[in-house]
């Protein structure tokens, strides 16, 4: 089921205020505290769950009787189900509808994703309790090695067996060994790297003590939990549990913010991206050899907004969801384009992702603690792994390289002591011109709640040497780097903001000819076509004109937005609606019939 | 076992100050605001919806649909509220499509043909040059969509123009989505090609309307009504110089697919077999060597190769281009391509995509 179709909305309609009629009113959380072992809502649950299987397994083409006798029993159990579900009280019996409510959400796709998804569930709840329980560290770390190991087995089966047996056997072939491992196919369930990183954090975020397990009915809400199930964002168990334990208070619904990002995220998934994808992207990519450097450049550049535009309006729209039952997620994004260099781009750009990497990837990977060359490898690969999260190929390898290296570089280039600087020189292109921690621009109500700050948890710099970090080797090398650098004439503080913008953006663009390309061999065919000067099949100014708009766009003063956010949510709740719903048909009538896939999904 | 008293994140999850602070709103205001926007713009664009409803697979969730979007349809027309979604649309070139013709019957007009049949006609080919190359048209649902460009791949260097005019969620069952026979009809009349190289069928197990009613898929009366259709869409397309490459369905872990794609190929074989320009390419063999789907293949030099998309149904470049090469050389031999003096160094190509994003809107279950 995707977001923006009618079948959505229906089932919106009917969760949302089933939501907040079953939700207890604040200060009340009775049914939120389970004693010990007790669990009420397993039976009815599981009646459910068995109703809702033998029903439609009941044979179709048996005999009738049999059918009949199916739909019965699967009547009957529905009913006690029905029965016992109402004996539930408080968070929990809310907790058990928006598990069944997000089950469906999920089974819509396809109902054997909603097995691996419980499945995945129960494992890693047992796993963290058993680990929780545990006081010796031997016991705790094996543990935890365990549940690693299963959670990334389960993405291994699904996502890379057939990857992994495609690399072995074109390696073992170029040394003259003739062994074709069997890859025999599976299909992804959806959103499986999604669900897998989430029950991750929650495993080592228990090992770590930084949570303590939940009951298995909220960690079975959490993983599922349909706004953010598909396609993100990442949210943390320490993030979601705990709004799990409280009621949300039913007098404080953000429908200003909600209802802005999920015209904006509509709008930009529905017509921007959808128009760029038609219009030059995928012709472009298709057949590069037909294009020529101005119109290969018009689709690499459409591309990064049609990406943008299809991922951070996905998650808009998720978090003006998740708003609308009175859940908060993290921001996701904030206006990544406007970067001036990589590290800041990824302090922008699918920040959920970015920090996970960091906290379970980068850091257990020895961060930045054991002198720079190191931190440089582990920044590598760090992103060299978050590349391949994104897809089975080695196109999403070298776009992950080419990020992991050129932010180690920029790393290298930048923590050398501010001594050495030329005073009231130029800096350098690769300086980090956002100080960490300064709150971020929202984009056009498209970068998450109101804009907000997770820059302090971008990837981390590598640390400056010091009587900690001895003298890099490659200081030499950067060395006679600057001297070439003081030769040239000084920039104005605004010109290398910018001069630092259009590298990275490039940079960037560099990265997603890797990403989108279905091949390595095509990618290098759309780069090849950039040096073939010509207009190719012409350059169509529609398409200029909205990539530049879309670009612009995320240059808005952020106080402007939030104001205009400020004014819509003081109108009457009436008022709202319809500038919604006029919003909405606006957004129909440029948009093409059907809704494309989100590109994340593939994720 | 837990901790029941609230406790707050441990994150340093925050949010920046609001410039104006917003207003926070009771649940079931919020509730009322999201009723008007859904019931407001269901009526503002009614046109949308009932075009959608339309377009769904025959069933009672059709039917239903089309009920209510109808009604929807009616009342937005007399209050005219439909009409400013009407102008946005006639403004910006994104009408949909006019309700359907309710026959899936079209007449073909073929340029120069003058109604007689040209079903044993010997073929007549030129040699072609850089300056006049073979025209080549691949046309279909969205199988086709990896096709085109692995075509010019594996034509590369030989005077061709490949032209594409292929659309995500079509096929011959619901000529009221699509009319393929009409549409390839324009593209000859306007492109004139060659070789044109079809493929249907991913979206085509659904009943299907009729003069004489509805037909069940799977049933006699099916299979003689698509065989029907296959057929018209092979007389769209005859013309004294012109190939057919009808490229079958591949292996798929659909059932619905699979159920119906043995009905499908045998109509296609049927009508192919009484048209000697055309030629039915059997793609199970070539993605599919054992006989069941595989999303990886062992290449000539002994390397494992992904040929599938993730969804169980299409193929990708790799696939296409093993679904296309033995196409390919025929091509290469028919048209005397390698007997071109000097070849040219590039392939001109130029795409007509009528593709809209919309792989998962209806009918579609395959492409």
């Amino acid at each position: 089921m995707l977001f923006p179709t009618i079948r959505f909305a229906l089932f919106f309609a009917v969760v949302m205020p089933a939501s907040w009629v079953l939700m207890p009113l604040a200060g009340r959380s009775q049914g939120a505290a389970l004693d010990g072992d007790e669990q009420p809502w397993l039976v009815p649950t599981a009646l459910l769950a068995l109703a809702a299987v033998l029903g439609p397994l009941a044979p179709w083409d048996g005999p009738t009787a049999l059918t009949v006798l199916g739909w019965l029993a699967a009547l009957g159990l529905g009913g006690l189900a029905v029965v016992r579900w109402l004996d539930l009280v408080g968070l929990v019996r809310w907790n058990v509808f928006m598990l069944v409510a997000s089950y469906l959400f999920y089974g819509a796709y396809d109902w054997h994703f909603v097995a691996v998804l419980a499945g995945s569930t129960v494992v890693n709840q047992v796993l963290t309790g058993r680990l929780h329980r545990t006081h010796q560290e031997r016991g705790r770390r094996l543990l935890l090695v365990v549940g690693v190991t299963l959670n990334l087995g389960l993405l291994a089966w699904f996502k890379y067996k057939g990857f992994f047996a495609e690399s072995a056997s074109g390696i073992l072939g170029v040394v003259g060994i003739d062994l074709t491992p069997p890859a025999q196919s599976v299909l992804p369930p959806v959103g499986i790297s999604f669900f897998t990183f989430q029950a991750l954090s929650y495993l080592i975020d228990t090992y770590r003590r930084r949570i303590e397990p939940s009951p298995l009915l909220d960690f079975a809400v959490y993983l599922s939990f349909f706004p953010h199930l598909v396609a993100g964002p990442i949210v943390r168990a320490s993030e979601f549990l705990p709004q799990l334990r409280v009621p949300r208070d039913a007098r404080q619904v953000d429908t200003g913010l909600a209802f802005w990002l999920i015209a904006v995220g509509l709008f930009k998934k529905v017509v921007v991206s959808s128009y760029l994808a038609d219009a030059i992207v995928d012709p472009v990519f298709r057949i590069p050899s037909q294009h020529q450097a101005v119109d290969t450049l018009l689709g690499i550049y459409g591309y990064a907004i049609q990406i943008y535009c299809d991922f951070s309006g996905y998650t808009d729209m998720a978090i003006g969801l998740a708003l609308l039952l009175g859940f908060r997620f993290p921001q996701n994004f904030d206006a990544p384009y406007t970067s001036s260099t990589l590290q800041e781009f990824w302090r922008r750009w699918h920040m959920t992702l970015s920090r996970w990497l960091r906290d379970y990837l980068y850091i257990p990977l020895g961060g930045s603690q054991r002198g720079p060359r190191r931190a440089y490898v582990n920044l590598f690969l760090t992103m060299l792994i978050g590349g391949l999260w994104h897809g089975a190929a080695w196109t999403f390898v070298v776009w992950g390289a080419l990020h992991g290296g050129y932010l180690a570089a920029e790393r290298w280039w930048t923590s050398r002591p501010p001594t050495e600087r030329r005073p009231g020189a130029a800096e350098p292109v690769l300086e980090p011109i956002l100080a960490a921690g300064e709150h971020p621009r929202p984009g056009l109500g498209g970068s998450g709640p109101g804009g907000g700050g997770l820059a302090a948890e971008a990837l981390p710099h590598a640390p400056d040497a010091g009587p900690d970090n001895p003298p890099d080797p490659a200081d030499g090398l950067r060395a006679a780097i600057e001297r070439l650098v003081e030769k040239r004439p000084p920039l104005s503080p605004r010109a290398r903001l910018w001069l630092g913008r259009v590298v990275t953006f490039h940079v960037v663009c560099l990265g997603w000819v890797f990403f989108r390309a279905p091949t390595l061999s095509e990618a290098f065919a759309v780069l090849d076509r950039l040096f073939d000067l010509g207009t190719g099949q012409g350059v169509n100014l529609v398409v200029v004109a909205t990539i530049a708009i879309f670009l612009g766009t995320q240059f808005v003063p952020s106080d402007a937005v939030g104001r205009a956010q400020a004014r819509f949510s003081r109108l009457a709740a009436w008022q709202q609606g319809a500038l919604l719903a006029l919003f909405l048909v606006f957004t129909s009538a440029l948009s093409p019939t059907g809704v494309a896939p989100f590109i994340y999904f593939a994720f | 076992m837990t901790d029941p008293t609230p406790t707050p994140s441990t994150d340093e999850h925050k949010y920046p100050p609001e410039p104006e602070p917003r207003r926070r709103i009771p649940a079931g205001q919020a509730m009322v605001a999201v009723l008007v926007a859904l019931l407001l713009a269901s009526l503002l664009n009614a046109d949308r919806l009932a075009y959608t409803a339309r377009t769904q697979p025959f069933g009672w969730q059709r039917t239903w649909a089309m009920r209510v979007t109808g009604a929807l349809e009616t009342t937005s027309d007399a209050l005219l509220l439909n009409r400013p979604r009407q102008f946005l649309a006639r403004l910006t070139d994104n009408e949909d499509p006019p309700p359907p013709d309710p026959t899936s019957d079209v007449d073909i007009v073929r340029p120069g043909a003058g109604g007689v049949t040209t079903t044993t006609r010997p073929p007549e080919f030129r040699v072609p040059s850089e300056a006049e190359p073979v025209r080549i048209l691949v046309a279909g649902d969205s199988l086709m969509g990896f096709i085109g460009p692995a075509l010019v791949n594996e034509l590369e260097g030989h005077p061709v123009e490949v032209t594409e005019d292929w659309k995500v969620a079509t096929g011959l069952a619901r000529p009221d989505v699509l009319n393929w026979p009409a549409q390839l009809n324009a593209d000859m009349a306007q492109l004139d090609p060659e070789v044109v190289i079809l493929g249907f069928g991913g979206n085509d197990m659904q009943d299907m309307d009729t003069d004489r009613g509805r037909v069940a898929v799977g049933t006699e009366a099916w299979k003689t009504e698509y065989q029907r259709r296959v057929a018209q869409v092979l007389n769209a397309v005859e013309a004294p110089h012109r190939t057919v490459y009808w490229i079958g369905l591949p292996v798929t872990t659909r059932d619905n697919i699979e159920r119906a794609a043995p009905a499908q190929t045998a109509a296609v074989r049927a009508e192919i077999s009484a048209r000697p320009w055309a030629h039915f390419v059997d793609t199970r063999p070539l993605l599919s060597p054992d006989g069941t789907y595989t999303m990886y293949l062992v290449d000539p030099d002994g390397t494992e190769v992904k040929v599938r998309e993730g969804d169980g149904v299409h193929p990708n470049l790799a696939g296409a281009t093993r679904m296309i090469a033995p196409t390919a050389q025929a091509i290469i031999v028919e048209r005397k391509l390698d007997q071109v003096v000097a070849p040219t160094t590039t392939t001109t190509t130029t795409t007509t995509t009528t593709r809209s994003p919309s792989s998962s809107s209806p009918p579609t279950t395959g492409g």
